[in-house]
């Protein structure tokens, strides 16, 4: 045999071992891309389906939260995704909500259910059903249930102390803790005059830290000094209720701030929530609910109208300005050591036009309860 | 009709310097006055004095029913009267309408002040004069120590426990032996304002102080204030006696005071929850000590 040939024949097997070799490669490659590209396409269509939705859900609970009445359905077009969103309210729609076998009863009052279907690349006839389409197409279902929020916010007294042996420390005689109805223009109120400072328990220990003269500056009812003994309030729980509302959050553990908190001249309140301790410095104006989780000092000058709950100290620091507050302070007390400190110009006085106030403007919002996408 | 002055620009300068030159001096005496200086002498010699440095009160010689009174204007009013810590000690009430013959009137640096006197006066019958008399022993700083030693001693507990507040603002290590025995007052609210003034001092035996009290004092108000300062020590190991104490504490005040000493020896917030605190500190009370006494032998390193 001819050498020639035999190295000719070899070099063909090579050849095609190779090249069937390359194919399967190839062959393999194209399956993965393929596969993938599949894989990417659906998580897009899932992810535009899961957006859409959310932004449906979005949609809702904004136009909840300028008119809590809003009930019914609309879509909401995103170019190439859509969203068909409905609102109802469990208060009287004749079904079960809660699966408790009971109809419309007192714990489906005041709750509303979203539901946000978002859709991509899925188009329904007339009747509500999908048309099977060659493209890739996914949904997703959102649903918010929230609660309308009624506020019937009261004060029994201008400075409420929950521990009737809190240590206060009163520094000198510019202050005035009123528990007379003063109106935010500093005009007499309407109501009838509340203590000044009002604690669960004996009243005596509180009276004990004013000095003589300080005593005509707390003034109320049956003052001065105008402190007493009033109904225990569940203040955590009031707290707890409230925190969900607010709109400006301070997320702790120790935060400073000056400036607005609300809108005091146009008397538009928001409800404010720091998750640790809070300092206000400078010139701070503010108007609705300061809810702060730990202390609080007051160092610049302050002028709120609305209503203060602290859970932890509240220092009115002397200089940098006068502290004016109208509507009512409320302080879980449980504190030692100068927690509770009113030093300098502090002028804290009962408004029930402030906290009607309050109560009008921030009632009707809505609370999230949950939120769950499918 | 009237004659119209008219000055030239030049003229009416100098009539403006000249009318504030005067005016300086009589607005200074008025300030030193109080409610309106009527002793030109006085007003004159306070005018010529150098301003005075720090806290001051005003230094005065008087004629009164015929009797002639020296001593210091405490500041203190009461149904149109003032009071006068006189040389000896006493304190006058005098009348301010009509104002007394003003004899010698001025501003002299508080620390003139015999702090004596106004240790005595802390027993005083009047509030406003023993109120008054702690805010200047407060004022005086270091300087009124020394007076406040025998005061821890006094019988009346009106002046142990002023004595003690005072302390509590102006620290005094000398009379931390007599402040610590004052723990043991059979006052309540000594008691009570000696650990304020423990507490200033910054001792290291607080801790176990506090702990004591929490075990041992009858009175619920000095526990209120010994778990507000084991609160704040920041050392966990209140943990334990804060619980211990809490075993059958029916006090609402000494309850929610635990809680929120808890919350601040913890960071945690299961608010007034005790059943809530107690699974916790189960769980976390090995970790919680051994990771504190870890830190307090890095800082001792």
């Amino acid at each position: 045999m001819n050498p020639r040939l035999s190295r000719r024949g070899n070099a063909l097997l090579l050849a095609l071992g190779a090249t069937t070799t390359l194919i399967v490669a190839a062959g393999t490659l194209l399956v993965a891309v393929t596969q993938e590209r599949t894989a990417t396409e659906q998580s897009m269509v899932n992810a535009q389906a899961r957006d859409a939705s959310t932004s449906g859900a979005e949609d809702a609970l904004a136009r909840l939260s300028t008119d809590p009445k809003f009930e019914g359905a609309f879509a909401v077009d995103m170019g190439g995704s859509t969203a068909d969103v409905t609102v109802v309210d469990w208060t009287d729609d004749g079904v079960d909500n809660d699966n408790d076998g009971t109809k419309d009863e007192a714990d489906e009052e005041d709750m509303i259910l979203v539901t946000s279907t978002g859709r991509s690349n899925e188009t329904l006839d007339k009747n509500g059903n999908l048309i099977d389409l060659p493209t890739r197409h996914a949904h997703s279902v959102t649903e918010v249930i929230l609660r309308r929020t009624d506020l019937n916010l009261a004060a029994n007294q201008a400075v409420y102390v929950d521990d009737p042996a809190a240590l206060f420390k009163f520094a000198g005689t510019a202050f005035l803790i009123s528990g007379n109805d003063t109106n935010m223009d500093g005009s007499k109120g309407p109501n009838a005059a509340l203590p000044g400072i009002g604690t669960v328990g004996n009243p005596a220990g509180i009276i004990s830290q004013l000095k003589a003269t300080q005593k005509d500056k707390v003034i109320g009812d049956g003052g001065p000094p105008s402190v007493a003994k009033v109904t225990d309030m569940d203040l955590m729980t009031t707290m707890d209720f409230l925190k969900p509302l607010a709109t400006k959050v301070f997320g702790g553990p120790s935060d400073s701030y000056s400036g607005d908190l609300g809108d005091l001249k146009n008397e538009k309140p928001i409800v404010v929530h720091a998750k640790g301790s809070l300092k206000l410095n400078g010139n701070t104006t503010g108007c609705g609910i300061l809810i702060v989780d730990g202390d609080v000092d007051f160092n610049g000058t302050f002028d709120f109208a609305g209503i203060i709950y602290a859970s932890g100290a509240i220092r009115f620091n002397g200089g940098g300005g006068g502290k004016n507050l109208r509507g009512a302070l409320f302080t879980l007390g449980a504190v030692s050591g100068d927690d509770i400190t009113i030093n300098g110009s502090v002028d804290l006085r009962y408004s029930s036009e402030a906290i009607a106030l309050v109560n009008e403007q921030l009632s009707g919002g809505v609370e999230v309860l949950s939120w769950r996408r499918k | 009709m009237a004659a119209q002055v008219t000055l030239r620009p030049t003229a009416a300068l100098a009539a403006a310097l000249l009318a504030v030159a005067v005016a300086a001096p009589l607005a200074g005496a008025a300030a030193v006055g109080g409610s309106g200086g009527q002793a030109p002498a006085a007003n004159a010699a306070a005018a010529k004095a150098p301003a005075p440095k720090g806290p001051q009160l005003e230094r005065v010689k008087l004629q009164a029913s015929a009797k002639e009174l020296a001593g210091w204007r405490l500041g203190a009013e009461a149904d149109g009267s003032f009071a006068l810590l006189q040389d000896d000690g006493n304190v006058a009430w005098l009348k301010s309408q009509p104002e007394p013959k003003w004899l010698e009137r001025a501003e002299r640096p508080l620390a003139e002040v015999p702090s004596g006197h106004l240790v005595a006066a802390l027993e005083h019958a009047q509030e406003t004069v023993r109120d008054r008399c702690e805010e200047l022993l407060v004022a005086q700083g270091p300087a009124a120590s020394p007076a406040l030693g025998s005061a821890l001693l006094a019988p009346s507990v009106e002046m142990r426990r002023r004595a003690l507040a005072v302390l509590a603002e102006k620290p005094a290590k000398q009379w931390k032996a007599r402040v610590r025995e004052r723990l043991n007052d059979d006052e309540k609210s000594v008691r009570r304002s000696a650990l304020a003034a423990y507490a200033a001092l910054k001792p290291d035996d607080l801790f176990a102080v506090c702990c004591d009290l929490l075990r041992h004092d009858g009175a619920s108000e000095v526990r209120h204030d010994a778990i507000g300062h084991l609160g704040r020590s920041g050392d966990v190991r209140a943990i334990d006696p804060l619980f211990e104490h809490l075993n059958g504490c029916d006090d609402r005040s000494l309850r929610l005071v635990t809680f929120d000493a808890l919350k601040r020896l913890t960071g945690m917030g299961f608010k007034r929850e005790e059943a809530d605190w107690r699974a916790w500190w189960a769980n976390h009370r090995d970790e919680t000590l051994a990771r504190a006494a870890e830190g307090k032998k890095k800082d001792r390193e």
